[in-house]
């Protein structure tokens, strides 16, 4: 049995996918009525399973709304940068919400997984099921829309008080 | 005030949490359906002696038994309609898409019991077209979609374990028993039991004319 905390991750997990903290619920709930009957007795190997449920639920949900999806759940063109690129960027409290709005889900995840759960570019690979070079991918690719949103935010800013 | 992306990240998603009754309800989701291996219970018992542990059982059956706040006068068959009714206003994706219960049992392989035709509807001319996993009153349950041949509109039905300690005496068909209807949120709800399983299905209010003056 999962413990009150642990489900507060989980959901805060799911909202990172979701951006949406009903439809986030509904994924937890869903992921643990799957969940019960075969999670792990360790609470930690329990916490994965039922988060990779959660994942991949998402995902397929995600594929069959999204016809053409502007995400790519399959990428697999490595760049070998340093994975902590992310460390050194600094934003102002108001821009948080736009940029988590701006990002595709699995771009949000991957900030939870970095921001929330401290994890490594190696353990959000082996958290996602992708290879290394994939996540470094995602992170580079990120990092520059984290500061391309910035600079646009920048210009309309500068512009709206000349 | 400018701060490290780590830090604004973590705050964000450390402002979002499950409210206190979301929380209630997945506890008695976990309460309801997590096996008590007996071995465990047994150390358990050894580690902290017959008193507590009868207090920490004592606690759990009031926590899993009355559910919180309001609802604890509402009889079952209400709290099941509700949720029943929730559900099938949302119309969640479907898990598997199947016209026929062959394609739902090969899916529906992680229920503690085999979803199966109601003889009750057999002459209702309901066409299947799919279900998802789902639960009622935290007991897993097969949420299937149908939809009447010769009426608009979808219906759901539900098909969970029958488990009297969880949703206590219903109608049971076999014994003659006539399904309980409640109608809530402009739904009606029929209960019953047929073969061992709770049956729900919704059907939703007809679209009838208002009375000019009405």
């Amino acid at each position: 049995m999962l413990d009150r905390p642990v489900m507060q991750g989980l959901f805060r997990y799911g909202f990172s996918l979701t951006h949406d903290e009903d439809t986030a619920y509904d994924l937890l709930q869903d992921a643990l009525e799957i969940s019960l009957r075969k999670a792990p007795d360790n609470a930690d190997a329990a916490t994965r399973y039922v988060q990779r449920i959660m994942r991949n639920r998402f995902i397929d949900q995600y594929r069959r709304d999204h016809r053409h999806p502007t995400v790519s759940f399959d990428d697999k063109q490595p760049v070998v940068i340093d994975p902590r690129v992310l460390e050194d960027i600094v934003i102002a409290e108001h821009e948080v919400e736009s940029i988590m709005a701006m990002l595709e889900p699995l771009e949000r995840e991957l900030l939870f997984l970095w921001a929330v759960e401290g994890c490594t570019a190696q353990e959000i690979a082996e958290r996602t099921d992708s290879p290394r070079g994939t996540v470094l991918s995602r992170i580079h690719r990120l990092r520059q829309k984290i500061i391309g949103q910035q600079a646009r935010a920048g210009s309309a800013a500068e512009g709206g008080a000349s | 005030m400018n701060r490290p992306l780590k830090q604004a990240v973590r705050q964000h998603f450390e402002q979002r949490s499950l409210s206190t009754g979301q929380l209630e309800r997945l506890d008695a989701l976990m309460a309801v359906n997590t096996p008590k291996p007996a071995g465990r219970r047994l150390i358990a018992k050894s580690l902290i002696g017959w008193p507590a542990a009868v207090a920490i059982a004592a606690l759990l059956a009031v926590i899993v038994l009355l559910p919180p706040g309001p609802v604890d006068d509402v009889p079952m068959t209400e709290r099941i309609a509700m949720e029943v009714a929730r559900n099938h206003v949302k119309l969640k994706p479907l898990d598997v898409e199947t016209d026929n219960m062959d394609g739902i049992r090969r899916y529906f392989t992680d229920l503690e019991f085999i979803p199966v035709k109601s003889q009750l509807l057999a002459s209702s001319n309901l066409a299947l077209l799919g279900g998802r996993y789902c639960s009622i009153q935290s007991v897993p349950a097969a949420q299937l979609r149908v939809s009447a041949l010769d009426k608009p509109g979808l219906q759901t039905l539900y098909q969970s374990e029958y488990r009297k300690d969880v949703f206590g005496p219903l109608p049971v068909l076999e014994n003659g028993g006539v399904p309980v209807e409640v109608n809530v949120k402009g739904i009606t709800v029929r209960i019953w039991v047929e073969k061992g399983l709770l049956f729900a299905l919704t059907e939703e209010a007809a679209l009838e004319p208002i009375e000019p003056g009405e």
